[in-house]
Protein backbone atom coordinates (compact mmCIF):
# COMPACT_ATOMS: atom_id res chain seq x y z
CA UNK A 1 0.00 0.00 0.00
CA UNK A 2 1.18 3.46 -1.35
CA UNK A 3 1.87 6.47 1.11
CA UNK A 4 -1.23 7.88 -0.70
CA UNK A 5 -3.47 4.63 0.12
CA UNK A 6 -2.57 4.45 3.79
CA UNK A 7 -3.78 8.24 4.67
CA UNK A 8 -6.84 7.62 2.74
CA UNK A 9 -7.44 4.42 4.79
CA UNK A 10 -6.55 6.07 8.07
CA UNK A 11 -8.36 9.07 7.19
CA UNK A 12 -11.65 7.17 6.26
CA UNK A 13 -11.04 4.87 9.55
CA UNK A 14 -10.83 8.01 11.75
CA UNK A 15 -14.17 9.45 10.14
CA UNK A 16 -15.72 6.33 10.85
CA UNK A 17 -14.66 6.30 14.32
CA UNK A 18 -16.50 9.59 14.72
CA UNK A 19 -19.68 7.81 13.63
CA UNK A 20 -19.36 8.52 9.13
CA UNK A 21 -21.44 5.70 8.55
CA UNK A 22 -20.76 6.58 4.74
CA UNK A 23 -16.94 5.87 5.45
CA UNK A 24 -17.48 2.49 6.91
CA UNK A 25 -19.46 1.68 4.26
CA UNK A 26 -16.42 2.23 1.59
CA UNK A 27 -13.95 0.20 4.16
CA UNK A 28 -16.39 -2.30 4.24
CA UNK A 29 -16.66 -2.90 0.49
CA UNK A 30 -12.79 -2.56 0.55
CA UNK A 31 -12.15 -5.31 2.94
CA UNK A 32 -14.87 -7.60 2.24
CA UNK A 33 -13.41 -10.08 -0.43
CA UNK A 34 -10.50 -10.76 1.62
CA UNK A 35 -12.23 -11.32 5.02
CA UNK A 36 -14.87 -13.50 3.36
CA UNK A 37 -12.20 -15.54 1.52
CA UNK A 38 -10.48 -16.35 4.38
CA UNK A 39 -13.58 -17.26 6.06
CA UNK A 40 -14.87 -19.44 3.34
CA UNK A 41 -11.65 -21.36 3.60
CA UNK A 42 -12.29 -21.87 7.39
CA UNK A 43 -16.08 -22.64 7.34
CA UNK A 44 -18.32 -25.25 5.96
CA UNK A 45 -20.67 -23.93 4.09
CA UNK A 46 -20.63 -20.57 2.25
CA UNK A 47 -23.85 -19.27 4.12
CA UNK A 48 -22.00 -20.07 7.18
CA UNK A 49 -18.98 -17.64 5.73
CA UNK A 50 -20.93 -15.05 4.73
CA UNK A 51 -22.83 -15.24 8.16
CA UNK A 52 -19.79 -14.67 10.03
CA UNK A 53 -18.30 -12.27 7.36
CA UNK A 54 -21.03 -10.15 8.14
CA UNK A 55 -20.72 -10.33 11.98
CA UNK A 56 -17.21 -9.42 11.47
CA UNK A 57 -17.81 -5.66 10.13
CA UNK A 58 -20.83 -5.52 12.40
CA UNK A 59 -18.41 -6.49 15.72
CA UNK A 60 -15.98 -4.03 14.15
CA UNK A 61 -18.08 -1.52 13.64
CA UNK A 62 -19.54 -1.53 16.83
CA UNK A 63 -15.85 -1.99 18.57
CA UNK A 64 -14.77 1.23 16.38
CA UNK A 65 -14.09 2.97 19.93
CA UNK A 66 -11.89 0.64 20.74
CA UNK A 67 -9.60 0.57 17.69
CA UNK A 68 -6.53 2.59 19.30
CA UNK A 69 -4.40 1.88 15.61
CA UNK A 70 -1.63 0.25 16.57
CA UNK A 71 -2.13 -2.23 14.04
CA UNK A 72 -3.53 -1.66 10.72
CA UNK A 73 -7.38 -1.55 10.47
CA UNK A 74 -6.80 -4.64 7.87
CA UNK A 75 -5.04 -6.31 10.63
CA UNK A 76 -7.71 -5.67 13.29
CA UNK A 77 -10.48 -6.97 10.88
CA UNK A 78 -8.17 -10.17 9.98
CA UNK A 79 -8.09 -10.47 14.05
CA UNK A 80 -12.16 -10.15 14.13
CA UNK A 81 -12.43 -12.63 11.86
CA UNK A 82 -9.94 -15.17 13.42
CA UNK A 83 -11.59 -14.78 16.73
CA UNK A 84 -15.40 -15.63 15.34
CA UNK A 85 -13.88 -18.38 12.94
CA UNK A 86 -12.47 -19.69 16.31
CA UNK A 87 -15.64 -19.83 17.79
CA UNK A 88 -17.49 -21.28 15.02
CA UNK A 89 -15.01 -24.11 15.18
CA UNK A 90 -15.67 -24.39 18.69
CA UNK A 91 -19.41 -24.43 18.00
CA UNK A 92 -18.98 -27.34 15.45
CA UNK A 93 -16.89 -29.30 17.59
CA UNK A 94 -20.40 -30.58 19.46
CA UNK A 95 -21.46 -31.83 16.55
CA UNK A 96 -19.85 -35.00 15.69
CA UNK A 97 -17.65 -35.35 12.57
CA UNK A 98 -16.25 -37.79 10.13
CA UNK A 99 -12.05 -37.52 10.56
CA UNK A 100 -10.58 -37.47 7.30
CA UNK A 101 -7.62 -39.59 9.08
CA UNK A 102 -10.00 -41.56 11.06
CA UNK A 103 -8.37 -45.15 12.26
CA UNK A 104 -4.61 -44.32 11.01
CA UNK A 105 -1.51 -42.68 12.00
CA UNK A 106 -2.29 -43.90 15.44
CA UNK A 107 1.57 -46.09 15.38
CA UNK A 108 3.49 -43.09 13.59
CA UNK A 109 6.39 -43.21 15.40
CA UNK A 110 7.88 -40.03 14.02
CA UNK A 111 10.88 -39.08 12.26
CA UNK A 112 13.70 -42.28 12.02
CA UNK A 113 16.39 -40.70 14.39
CA UNK A 114 18.97 -41.46 11.25
CA UNK A 115 19.25 -39.76 8.04
CA UNK A 116 19.32 -42.68 5.85
CA UNK A 117 15.76 -43.34 7.58
CA UNK A 118 14.26 -39.98 7.37
CA UNK A 119 15.58 -40.36 3.40
CA UNK A 120 13.82 -44.18 3.00
CA UNK A 121 10.51 -42.34 4.86
CA UNK A 122 10.48 -39.69 2.65
CA UNK A 123 11.39 -41.07 -0.72
CA UNK A 124 8.53 -43.56 0.29
CA UNK A 125 6.03 -40.94 1.46
CA UNK A 126 7.53 -38.93 -1.43
CA UNK A 127 5.84 -40.96 -4.01
CA UNK A 128 2.09 -41.49 -2.82
CA UNK A 129 1.78 -37.75 -2.02
CA UNK A 130 3.47 -35.69 -5.25
CA UNK A 131 1.53 -38.45 -7.26
CA UNK A 132 -1.78 -37.57 -5.53
CA UNK A 133 -1.10 -34.03 -6.11
CA UNK A 134 -0.81 -34.53 -9.47
CA UNK A 135 -3.87 -36.37 -9.83
CA UNK A 136 -6.48 -34.67 -11.14
CA UNK A 137 -8.80 -35.31 -7.35
CA UNK A 138 -6.34 -33.45 -5.75
CA UNK A 139 -8.42 -30.52 -5.34
CA UNK A 140 -10.88 -32.63 -3.20
CA UNK A 141 -8.57 -33.91 -1.47
CA UNK A 142 -6.56 -30.58 -0.24
CA UNK A 143 -9.31 -29.40 0.65
CA UNK A 144 -10.51 -32.43 2.92
CA UNK A 145 -7.26 -32.18 4.03
CA UNK A 146 -7.06 -28.41 5.01
CA UNK A 147 -10.58 -28.76 6.70
CA UNK A 148 -9.26 -31.61 8.94
CA UNK A 149 -6.71 -29.48 10.31
CA UNK A 150 -7.16 -28.23 13.75
CA UNK A 151 -8.33 -24.35 13.92
CA UNK A 152 -4.73 -22.86 14.70
CA UNK A 153 -3.04 -24.72 11.95
CA UNK A 154 -5.29 -23.94 9.23
CA UNK A 155 -5.46 -20.38 10.10
CA UNK A 156 -1.91 -19.61 9.46
CA UNK A 157 -1.95 -22.31 6.42
CA UNK A 158 -5.29 -20.18 4.83
CA UNK A 159 -2.99 -16.32 5.68
CA UNK A 160 0.25 -17.90 4.70
CA UNK A 161 -0.84 -19.42 1.43
CA UNK A 162 -4.21 -17.66 -0.01
CA UNK A 163 -2.93 -14.46 1.92
CA UNK A 164 0.96 -13.82 1.68
CA UNK A 165 1.10 -12.85 5.29
CA UNK A 166 4.30 -12.81 6.55
CA UNK A 167 4.66 -14.97 9.84
CA UNK A 168 5.54 -11.50 11.89
CA UNK A 169 2.10 -10.32 10.57
CA UNK A 170 0.56 -13.65 11.05
CA UNK A 171 1.58 -13.65 14.68
CA UNK A 172 0.03 -10.27 14.90
CA UNK A 173 -3.76 -11.53 13.92
CA UNK A 174 -3.40 -14.82 16.03
CA UNK A 175 -2.24 -12.87 18.83
CA UNK A 176 0.91 -15.16 18.74
CA UNK A 177 4.82 -15.09 18.75
CA UNK A 178 6.48 -15.21 15.09
CA UNK A 179 7.80 -18.45 16.26
CA UNK A 180 4.53 -20.01 17.23
CA UNK A 181 3.24 -19.35 14.14
CA UNK A 182 6.19 -20.75 12.39
CA UNK A 183 5.35 -23.80 14.56
CA UNK A 184 1.92 -23.99 13.68
CA UNK A 185 2.61 -23.62 9.89
CA UNK A 186 5.07 -26.57 10.19
CA UNK A 187 2.76 -28.86 12.24
CA UNK A 188 0.10 -28.24 9.81
CA UNK A 189 2.20 -28.92 7.05
CA UNK A 190 3.71 -31.78 8.36
CA UNK A 191 -0.18 -33.13 8.87
CA UNK A 192 -1.51 -32.49 5.46
CA UNK A 193 1.38 -34.48 4.34
CA UNK A 194 0.83 -37.45 6.49
CA UNK A 195 -3.17 -36.96 5.39
CA UNK A 196 -1.89 -37.00 1.59
CA UNK A 197 0.01 -39.82 2.03
CA UNK A 198 -2.52 -42.11 3.91
CA UNK A 199 -5.71 -44.03 2.56
CA UNK A 200 -8.70 -41.39 2.57
CA UNK A 201 -11.70 -42.99 3.43
CA UNK A 202 -14.26 -42.23 0.62
CA UNK A 203 -11.99 -40.15 -1.58
CA UNK A 204 -10.43 -42.47 -4.48
CA UNK A 205 -6.80 -40.61 -5.76
CA UNK B 1 5.88 -29.32 -10.32
CA UNK B 2 6.66 -25.82 -9.56
CA UNK B 3 9.19 -23.86 -11.74
CA UNK B 4 10.86 -22.28 -8.76
CA UNK B 5 14.33 -23.38 -8.39
CA UNK B 6 15.03 -25.77 -5.28
CA UNK B 7 18.14 -23.21 -4.55
CA UNK B 8 19.66 -19.97 -4.59
CA UNK B 9 22.82 -19.27 -6.14
CA UNK B 10 24.79 -18.81 -3.18
CA UNK B 11 28.77 -18.38 -1.91
CA UNK B 12 29.75 -20.44 1.06
CA UNK B 13 32.97 -20.12 2.54
CA UNK B 14 35.37 -23.14 2.34
CA UNK B 15 35.37 -23.38 6.62
CA UNK B 16 31.92 -24.18 6.76
CA UNK B 17 31.28 -26.42 3.54
CA UNK B 18 31.82 -29.40 5.95
CA UNK B 19 29.84 -28.84 8.19
CA UNK B 20 26.88 -28.17 5.33
CA UNK B 21 27.12 -31.11 3.85
CA UNK B 22 27.77 -33.74 7.11
CA UNK B 23 24.55 -32.13 9.33
CA UNK B 24 20.92 -32.15 7.67
CA UNK B 25 18.92 -29.69 8.44
CA UNK B 26 15.64 -30.05 10.33
CA UNK B 27 12.54 -30.82 8.81
CA UNK B 28 10.63 -27.84 9.67
CA UNK B 29 13.61 -25.83 8.93
CA UNK B 30 13.34 -27.17 5.26
CA UNK B 31 9.25 -26.89 5.32
CA UNK B 32 9.94 -22.90 6.18
CA UNK B 33 12.72 -22.83 3.45
CA UNK B 34 10.01 -24.54 1.04
CA UNK B 35 7.10 -21.68 1.94
CA UNK B 36 9.26 -18.82 1.21
CA UNK B 37 7.53 -17.03 -1.57
CA UNK B 38 9.85 -16.90 -4.88
CA UNK B 39 10.31 -12.88 -4.38
CA UNK B 40 11.50 -13.20 -0.66
CA UNK B 41 14.87 -11.92 -0.18
CA UNK B 42 17.13 -14.69 2.21
CA UNK B 43 18.35 -11.84 4.11
CA UNK B 44 15.50 -10.07 5.39
CA UNK B 45 15.17 -12.77 8.37
CA UNK B 46 11.63 -13.56 8.28
CA UNK B 47 12.10 -17.10 7.98
CA UNK B 48 15.98 -17.57 9.14
CA UNK B 49 18.68 -15.69 9.44
CA UNK B 50 20.75 -15.31 6.15
CA UNK B 51 23.40 -17.53 7.11
CA UNK B 52 20.99 -20.59 7.79
CA UNK B 53 18.81 -19.62 4.36
CA UNK B 54 22.41 -19.34 2.42
CA UNK B 55 23.41 -22.79 3.86
CA UNK B 56 20.42 -24.72 3.69
CA UNK B 57 20.44 -23.63 0.18
CA UNK B 58 23.89 -25.17 -0.62
CA UNK B 59 22.78 -27.95 1.30
CA UNK B 60 19.98 -29.02 -1.17
CA UNK B 61 22.65 -28.98 -4.03
CA UNK B 62 24.38 -32.07 -2.33
CA UNK B 63 21.56 -33.74 -0.23
CA UNK B 64 18.80 -35.37 -2.09
CA UNK B 65 16.88 -36.52 0.79
CA UNK B 66 16.37 -32.82 2.01
CA UNK B 67 15.84 -31.77 -1.59
CA UNK B 68 12.96 -34.46 -2.02
CA UNK B 69 11.57 -33.07 1.53
CA UNK B 70 11.69 -29.24 -0.19
CA UNK B 71 10.25 -30.93 -3.87
CA UNK B 72 6.92 -32.42 -1.70
CA UNK B 73 6.68 -28.96 0.41
CA UNK B 74 6.59 -26.48 -2.91
CA UNK B 75 4.08 -28.90 -4.54
CA UNK B 76 2.09 -29.21 -1.49
CA UNK B 77 2.21 -25.12 -1.68
CA UNK B 78 1.37 -24.68 -4.98
CA UNK B 79 -1.03 -27.50 -5.06
CA UNK B 80 -2.60 -25.21 -2.11
CA UNK B 81 -2.05 -22.24 -3.80
CA UNK B 82 -3.78 -23.66 -6.70
CA UNK B 83 -7.22 -24.53 -5.34
CA UNK B 84 -8.82 -21.23 -6.36
CA UNK B 85 -12.15 -20.65 -4.60
CA UNK B 86 -15.19 -19.72 -7.20
CA UNK B 87 -16.06 -16.09 -7.29
CA UNK B 88 -19.19 -15.23 -5.98
CA UNK B 89 -21.56 -14.36 -8.89
CA UNK B 90 -22.43 -10.33 -9.51
CA UNK B 91 -23.95 -8.52 -6.88
CA UNK B 92 -22.46 -10.41 -4.01
CA UNK B 93 -20.39 -7.91 -2.41
CA UNK B 94 -22.93 -5.11 -3.33
CA UNK B 95 -25.56 -6.89 -1.63
CA UNK B 96 -23.23 -8.42 1.53
CA UNK B 97 -22.43 -4.39 2.27
CA UNK B 98 -25.74 -3.45 1.84
CA UNK B 99 -26.65 -5.74 4.24
CA UNK B 100 -23.86 -5.42 6.35
CA UNK B 101 -24.88 -2.01 6.78
CA UNK B 102 -28.70 -2.54 6.82
CA UNK B 103 -27.36 -4.63 9.96
CA UNK B 104 -25.76 -1.54 11.67
CA UNK B 105 -28.84 0.68 11.52
CA UNK B 106 -30.88 -2.58 12.61
CA UNK B 107 -29.18 -3.78 16.31
CA UNK B 108 -31.45 -5.64 17.12
CA UNK B 109 -32.18 -7.95 13.70
CA UNK B 110 -28.43 -8.42 13.23
CA UNK B 111 -28.57 -10.14 16.87
CA UNK B 112 -31.41 -12.68 15.85
CA UNK B 113 -29.42 -12.93 12.52
CA UNK B 114 -26.52 -14.06 14.64
CA UNK B 115 -25.72 -17.45 14.32
CA UNK B 116 -26.62 -19.42 17.38
CA UNK B 117 -26.55 -23.17 18.31
CA UNK B 118 -29.54 -24.98 17.78
CA UNK B 119 -31.48 -27.07 20.05
CA UNK B 120 -32.22 -30.68 19.24
CA UNK B 121 -35.89 -31.85 20.05
CA UNK B 122 -34.98 -33.72 23.19
CA UNK B 123 -33.69 -30.28 24.55
CA UNK B 124 -36.70 -28.23 23.42
CA UNK B 125 -39.12 -30.66 24.82
CA UNK B 126 -40.45 -29.07 28.24
CA UNK B 127 -41.25 -31.09 31.06
CA UNK B 128 -43.95 -29.33 33.75
CA UNK B 129 -42.89 -29.84 37.49
CA UNK B 130 -46.06 -29.26 38.31
CA UNK B 131 -49.72 -30.04 37.12
CA UNK B 132 -50.78 -27.58 34.79
CA UNK B 133 -53.77 -26.36 36.94
CA UNK B 134 -50.97 -26.06 40.03
CA UNK B 135 -48.58 -23.55 37.36
CA UNK B 136 -48.81 -19.93 38.53
CA UNK B 137 -48.52 -17.53 36.04
CA UNK B 138 -45.20 -17.46 34.29
CA UNK B 139 -43.65 -14.22 33.55
CA UNK B 140 -43.56 -13.76 30.10
CA UNK B 141 -40.42 -11.50 29.68
CA UNK B 142 -36.85 -10.78 31.14
CA UNK B 143 -37.89 -8.08 32.35
CA UNK B 144 -40.96 -8.91 33.99
CA UNK B 145 -38.77 -12.01 35.46
CA UNK B 146 -36.63 -9.01 36.92
CA UNK B 147 -39.77 -6.84 37.93
CA UNK B 148 -40.55 -10.09 39.89
CA UNK B 149 -37.29 -10.05 41.81
CA UNK B 150 -37.21 -6.43 42.74
CA UNK B 151 -41.01 -6.68 44.52
CA UNK B 152 -39.74 -10.00 46.38
CA UNK B 153 -36.52 -7.76 47.30
CA UNK B 154 -38.49 -5.06 48.50
CA UNK B 155 -41.08 -7.17 50.58
CA UNK B 156 -37.97 -8.81 52.42
CA UNK B 157 -36.84 -5.73 53.16
CA UNK B 158 -40.40 -4.41 54.52
CA UNK B 159 -40.43 -7.53 56.64
CA UNK B 160 -36.67 -6.99 57.62
CA UNK B 161 -37.96 -3.31 58.91
CA UNK B 162 -41.32 -4.59 61.09
CA UNK B 163 -38.76 -6.93 63.40
CA UNK B 164 -36.48 -4.64 63.92
CA UNK B 165 -39.52 -1.87 64.87
CA UNK B 166 -41.08 -4.56 66.95
CA UNK B 167 -37.71 -5.35 68.13
CA UNK B 168 -37.25 -2.21 69.66
CA UNK B 169 -40.80 -1.59 70.57
CA UNK B 170 -40.83 -4.12 72.96
CA UNK B 171 -37.49 -3.35 74.48
CA UNK B 172 -39.28 -0.07 75.53
CA UNK B 173 -41.83 -2.01 77.01
CA UNK B 174 -39.13 -4.26 79.16
CA UNK B 175 -37.34 -0.69 80.25
CA UNK B 176 -37.99 0.79 83.89
CA UNK B 177 -39.75 4.54 83.83
CA UNK B 178 -37.97 7.33 82.87
CA UNK B 179 -36.34 7.22 79.15
CA UNK B 180 -33.89 4.12 78.25
CA UNK B 181 -31.45 3.50 76.09
CA UNK B 182 -32.95 1.05 73.54
CA UNK B 183 -30.42 -1.10 71.19
CA UNK B 184 -29.61 1.20 68.84
CA UNK B 185 -28.91 3.69 71.88
CA UNK B 186 -31.66 6.26 70.95
CA UNK B 187 -34.05 7.33 73.83
CA UNK B 188 -37.63 6.38 73.58
CA UNK B 189 -39.12 8.40 76.42
CA UNK B 190 -41.28 6.09 78.91
CA UNK B 191 -44.46 6.63 81.15
CA UNK B 192 -45.91 4.28 83.35
CA UNK B 193 -43.74 1.23 82.14
CA UNK B 194 -45.15 1.68 78.39
CA UNK B 195 -43.50 4.00 75.87
CA UNK B 196 -44.92 7.86 75.08
CA UNK B 197 -47.80 7.35 73.19
CA UNK B 198 -46.79 10.13 70.24
CA UNK B 199 -43.11 8.36 70.26
CA UNK B 200 -44.89 4.98 69.41
CA UNK B 201 -47.17 6.58 66.88
CA UNK B 202 -44.37 8.07 65.37
CA UNK B 203 -42.86 4.53 65.10
CA UNK B 204 -45.91 2.93 63.81
CA UNK B 205 -46.20 5.71 60.77
CA UNK B 206 -42.18 5.22 59.46
CA UNK B 207 -42.95 1.54 59.81
CA UNK B 208 -46.19 1.76 58.03
CA UNK B 209 -47.95 0.08 60.33
CA UNK B 210 -51.21 0.57 62.56
CA UNK B 211 -50.59 -0.15 66.67
CA UNK B 212 -53.58 0.30 68.75
CA UNK B 213 -53.35 1.73 72.23
CA UNK B 214 -53.83 -0.42 75.53
CA UNK B 215 -56.82 -0.48 76.83
CA UNK B 216 -56.42 0.83 80.83
CA UNK B 217 -59.31 -1.47 81.99
CA UNK B 218 -56.70 -4.38 80.93
CA UNK B 219 -54.40 -2.98 82.94
CA UNK B 220 -56.30 -2.53 85.70
CA UNK B 221 -57.23 -6.43 85.29
CA UNK B 222 -53.46 -7.41 85.58
CA UNK B 223 -53.24 -5.63 89.04
CA UNK B 224 -55.88 -7.34 90.22
CA UNK B 225 -54.86 -10.75 89.16
CA UNK B 226 -51.18 -10.02 90.62
CA UNK B 227 -53.69 -8.12 94.12
CA UNK B 228 -55.00 -11.51 94.07
CA UNK B 229 -52.21 -14.09 93.74
CA UNK B 230 -50.83 -12.11 96.65
CA UNK B 231 -54.18 -12.60 99.34
CA UNK B 232 -53.80 -16.02 98.30
CA UNK B 233 -49.84 -16.53 99.01
CA UNK B 234 -50.55 -14.14 102.34
CA UNK B 235 -53.57 -16.88 103.19
CA UNK B 236 -51.26 -19.78 102.65
CA UNK B 237 -48.65 -18.26 104.84
CA UNK B 238 -51.31 -17.87 107.54
CA UNK B 239 -52.58 -21.60 107.14
CA UNK B 240 -49.34 -22.45 107.86
CA UNK B 241 -48.80 -20.37 110.70
CA UNK B 242 -51.82 -21.59 112.43
CA UNK B 243 -51.03 -25.30 111.62
CA UNK B 244 -48.09 -24.76 113.54
CA UNK B 245 -49.58 -23.27 116.54
CA UNK B 246 -52.31 -25.80 116.68
CA UNK B 247 -52.24 -28.97 118.46
CA UNK B 248 -52.72 -32.85 117.29
CA UNK B 249 -56.18 -32.69 117.73
CA UNK B 250 -56.45 -29.69 115.79
CA UNK B 251 -54.37 -31.07 113.04
CA UNK B 252 -55.99 -34.19 113.24
CA UNK B 253 -59.46 -32.63 112.39
CA UNK B 254 -58.14 -29.99 109.86
CA UNK B 255 -56.72 -33.40 107.94
CA UNK B 256 -60.43 -34.37 107.85
CA UNK B 257 -61.23 -32.13 105.82
CA UNK B 258 -59.94 -33.68 102.72
CA UNK B 259 -61.93 -31.75 100.29
CA UNK B 260 -60.31 -28.35 101.57
CA UNK B 261 -56.90 -29.56 101.59
CA UNK B 262 -56.79 -30.91 98.13
CA UNK B 263 -58.52 -26.96 97.20
CA UNK B 264 -55.86 -25.72 99.50
CA UNK B 265 -52.73 -27.15 96.81
CA UNK B 266 -54.66 -25.78 94.21
CA UNK B 267 -54.30 -22.30 95.34
CA UNK B 268 -58.58 -21.74 95.65
CA UNK B 269 -58.80 -18.50 97.92
CA UNK B 270 -62.44 -19.34 98.19
CA UNK B 271 -61.76 -23.24 99.95
CA UNK B 272 -58.87 -21.48 102.02
CA UNK B 273 -60.57 -19.07 103.59
CA UNK B 274 -63.28 -22.04 104.12
CA UNK B 275 -60.30 -23.74 105.68
CA UNK B 276 -59.46 -21.40 107.75
CA UNK B 277 -63.28 -20.72 109.23
CA UNK B 278 -63.05 -24.44 110.16
CA UNK B 279 -60.10 -23.97 111.62
CA UNK B 280 -60.99 -21.34 113.98
CA UNK B 281 -64.11 -22.65 114.93
CA UNK B 282 -62.58 -25.95 116.20
CA UNK B 283 -60.14 -23.50 117.98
Amino acid sequence: MNRVAAREAEDLVRRSVAGDQEAFSILVRRHQPEIYRFLRRNCRTDEDARDQCQLTFLRAYRNLSGFEGRASFRTWLFRIATNLARNYHRDRARKPEVSLTEGEGKGDSGSPATAAGRERQLEAKAATVLERLESGENREILRRAVETLPPRQRAVVVWRIYHDLTFAEIAEVEQITANNAKVSYCHAVKNLKRTLASPVPGVTP
Amino acid sequence: MSARPLWRPVVVREEDREAIMSHCPSEDVLTLYASTRPDTDPDDGELMDGWTARSVAEHLTLCTACRSAVEIDLALATALRGDRLEEPGDGFWDEMADSVMRSIDEPEAAAEARPRRRASADEAEVIPLRRPGQLGRVPATPTERRNTTWLWAVAAALALAVSVGAYVMQRGEDGAGGTPSHGGGLPVPVADGLPDAAAAAAAAAALGISLEPIDPGALAEVDALELGGAAVDSGASSLRRELQGANADDVEAALGYDDAISELFELDAEALEDILVALESKT
